[in-house]
C-alpha cells in the first residue's frame, strides 16, 4: 500500500471533507481525553504544576513521527506527497514567542479553546473571540508586517538536512530525548507525591523505545526511496548555461529546452519565450506542474545566486534536467538582448524577436511558444496556515 | 453533570492515541492537522458577511476568497468542526460537560480578570498563528512530527514565550 492515499486515488472533495471530519473528531476527542478541555491544566504547564500538555504533545509527535519515518523507511510513504512545513526561521521564532505568551495568557491554544468550549466553558469562548480579533488585525496590517512574515526562508528544510545527521539517528534522538523527558517528569511528580511509578506506565515506555529503534533500524536499513528535496549542499552541484548559449538553441529552433522565469510576470527585461511560474511553486511538489522531463529546464532569476540554483537542483532531485541561468536576466540582458552584445547569436536572437528572420527563408518560431504553457495547479493550503 | 466526572486518560495513552490520528491524517491526506486555519476561515466569512467585498481587497487574506470555492468548503474548517465534535463526545462521555459558562480560574481570581486574560491572549495567540502560519497543532505538532526546521524552532519559542510570560499573568490562576 502507498501513501498518502490521496496522492495514488483520486478523492473527490466531498470524499475528502467527510475524512478531514473524521480526523477531526478523532483529533477533537483525543485533545478531550488529554485534558486540554481544560485551562487550568493547559497552563498548569508553565508554572510547573501539570505537565500534562508536554506529556501528550511529545507522546504524539513521537508516535506520529515513528511512524511516518518508519513507513517511509518501507518505501510505503512517498514523502515528497506529505506537506512539509516550509521553514521560515524569524516569523517562526517571533510567532512561537507570541503564541506561548498567549497560551498563557488566556490558557489555550487555538485548537483546545474549540474543546474548552464544547466542554462548556466561557473562558475558552472568550479566547475563540480574541483569536478571530488577532487573525483579523493581522490580515487588516499585512503590510506593516509582511517583511517579518517571510523573514529567514529556507524551503523545506527537515532537521537531518538542517544538521547532516541521518533521519533515522535523528528520530531515535527525539525518542530518547522524550523519554529522558518522561522519566525526568515522573521522578519528580513520584518525589513530590511519594507515590512509586505504576508498571503499567513502564510497559509504555518501553514500547516507546522499541519503536524508536525500530524506526531507526528501518530508516538506516530499509529500501526507503530517494526524498526528492534538495539540501543546501545540493546547490553546489547544479550545472548553470549561459546566457549566449541559451539564445543560440532560440536561433537554432532547437526544442529540447524549456525556460522558466522565477521572476513575478511583467519583471523587466522581458525574457522571450520564458514561462513564469513562481519559486515557491516550483519547489512545492503537490503545486509544481508537470513539467517535461525530456527538456532541459532553463531556471531564470534576476541573478544565479540563490533562488535558481535552488530550484533547479529541486528539480533535479525530481528527475529533471535542471540547469540555472548563468548570470541570471541581468546577465541575459547584457550579453544577449541589449544591442550592443557583439555576439552573433545575440544579433541573430535580437533579430528572431524582432520579428524578421535572421535566415534567408522561413526560421521556425521558437520552440517553447508552440506549446501550451504548463498548467498551473492551484494553491493548496496546508496544515494550519 | 460534573458531579462524578470519569477520570482523564493517562497523558501518554492520549498521546499516542493523538499521535495515531495524525499519522492517518499525513497518511490520507499528506497533511497534518491544523486549526488556526479553519478559524481564518471562519474569520473571513463573518467579516465578508458584515462587509462584502472587503476580505477580496487584503493583500494576504484575498487569496482565501480569490479562488471562488465557498470558504467553509475546506478540509481545515471540517476539520475544526471535527474538533468540536470530537471533544463534545469525549466530554460528555467522560462526564466532564461544565456547566454552561463556567469560567476556570483561581481561587481568588475574579471571573472579569479571567476573561479579559483569556481576550487579550486570544488576540496574542491569533495574530501569532498568522505570522508563524500555524498554531501548536499545525506547528508544532504536525511539523513537530515531520521534523520541519522551523516548526521545532517554533515549539522551542512557545515553551520559552510561555515560561517566560508565566509569571506575569499568575494571578488569574491564584
Amino acid at each position: 500500500m502507498n501513501f498518502p492515499l490521496n496522492a495514488f486515488h483520486e478523492l473527490s472533495l466531498d470524499t475528502s471533507l467527510i475524512v478531514s471530519l473524521l480526523i477531526g473528531i478523532g483529533f477533537g476527542f483525543m485533545l478531550e481525553k488529554g485534558g486540554f478541555g481544560s485551562s487550568k491544566i493547559l497552563a498548569g504547564i508553565f508554572y510547573g504544576r501539570d505537565w500534562r500538555v508536554l506529556k501528550v504533545m511529545f507522546s504524539a509527535i513521537v508516535t506520529a513521527m515513528v511512524g511516518l519515518y518508519a513507513l517511509d523507511g518501507l518505501g510505503m510513504v512517498a514523502m515528497d506527497r506529505i506537506a512539509f512545513l516550509s521553514t521560515y526561521l524569524w516569523s517562526q521564532i517571533f510567532g512561537g514567542l507570541l503564541l506561548g505568551i498567549g497560551f498563557v495568557t488566556s490558557g489555550y491554544c487555538p485548537g483546545t479553546s474549540v474543546v474548552g468550549i464544547v466542554s462548556g466553558r466561557l473562558d475558552a469562548l472568550v479566547a475563540m473571540g480574541g483569536i478571530l480579533l488577532g487573525i483579523g488585525i493581522f490580515e487588516e496590517g499585512y503590510p506593516l508586517w509582511s517583511g517579518l512574515y517571510s523573514a529567514g526562508y529556507f524551503g523545506e528544510l527537515t532537521l537531518p538536512q538542517w544538521s547532516g545527521i541521518p533521519t533515522g539517528l535523528i528520530v531515535f534522538g527525539v525518542v530518547m530525548v522524550a523519554f529522558g523527558a518522561f522519566s525526568a517528569i515522573g521522578y519528580f511528580e513520584r518525589k513530590a507525591r511519594g507515590e512509586v511509578l505504576p508498571r503499567k506506565a513502564w510497559r509504555g515506555v518501553t514500547a516507546i523505545v522499541t519503536g524508536g529503534v525500530v524506526a531507526a533500524v528501518v530508516q538506516f536499513a530499509g529500501p526507503g526511496e530517494a526524498r526528492p528535496m534538495p539540501s543546501r549542499g545540493d546547490y553546489g552541484n547544479v550545472p548553470g548555461v549561459g546566457a549566449l548559449e541559451v539564445a543560440g538553441w532560440t536561433v537554432e529552433g532547437r526544442s529540447n529546452f524549456m525556460l522558466i522565469d522565477l521572476r513575478p510576470e511583467g519583471a523587466e527585461p522581458v525574457l522571450p519565450g520564458a514561462f513564469p511560474i513562481e519559486q515557491d511553486v516550483l519547489i512545492d511538489l503537490r503545486r509544481r506542474p508537470d513539467l517535461p522531463k525530456d527538456r532541459v529546464i532553463v531556471i531564470a532569476d534576476e541573478d544565479d545566486t540563490g533562488s535558481a540554483r535552488e530550484v533547479a537542483a529541486s528539480l533535479r532531485m525530481s528527475g529533471h534536467e535542471a540547469v540555472y541561468l548563468d548570470g541570471g536576466t541581468h546577465g541575459f540582458q547584457q550579453r544577449v538582448l541589449d544591442e550592443s552584445a557583439p555576439s552573433s547569436n545575440a544579433a541573430a536572437f535580437r533579430l528572431l524577436m524582432s520579428g524578421e528572420s535572421a535566415f534567408d527563408g522561413a526560421a521556425p518560431p521558437p520552440p517553447t511558444q508552440k506549446k501550451a504553457p504548463p498548467k498551473r495547479t492551484k494553491k493548496k493550503s496546508k496544515g494550519c496556515s | 453533570m460534573e458531579d462524578n466526572p470519569k477520570p482523564l486518560w493517562s497523558p501518554y495513552v492520549a498521546g499516542f492515541g493523538l499521535g495515531l490520528v495524525l499519522l492517518a491524517s499525513f497518511l490520507v491526506t499528506g497533511n497534518g492537522l491544523g486549526a488556526s486555519g479553519g478559524f481564518g476561515r471562519f474569520g473571513a466569512l463573518i467579516v465578508n458577511t458584515i462587509f462584502p467585498g472587503h476580505v477580496e481587497k487584503l493583500e494576504h487574506a484575498g487569496d482565501l476568497v480569490s479562488s471562488g470555492v465557498p470558504l467553509l468548503k475546506d478540509g481545515l474548517v471540517f476539520g475544526l468542526i471535527g474538533v468540536a465534535v470530537g471533544g463534545f463526545i469525549s466530554a460528555l462521555s467522560g462526564r466532564r460537560i461544565q456547566p454552561l459558562g463556567t469560567v476556570e480560574r483561581g481561587s481568588t481570581a475574579t471571573k472579569w480578570r479571567r476573561l479579559a486574560m483569556a481576550l487579550l491572549g486570544g488576540i496574542a495567540m491569533g495574530f501569532a498563528a498568522r505570522l508563524a502560519r500555524g498554531c501548536t497543532s499545525g506547528q508544532a505538532l504536525s511539523g513537530g512530527a515531520m521534523l520541519a526546521l522551523g516548526s521545532w524552532a517554533f515549539m522551542m519559542c512557545v515553551f520559552a514565550g510561555g515560561f517566560g510570560f508565566a509569571w506575569f499573568v499568575r494571578r488569574q490562576w491564584q
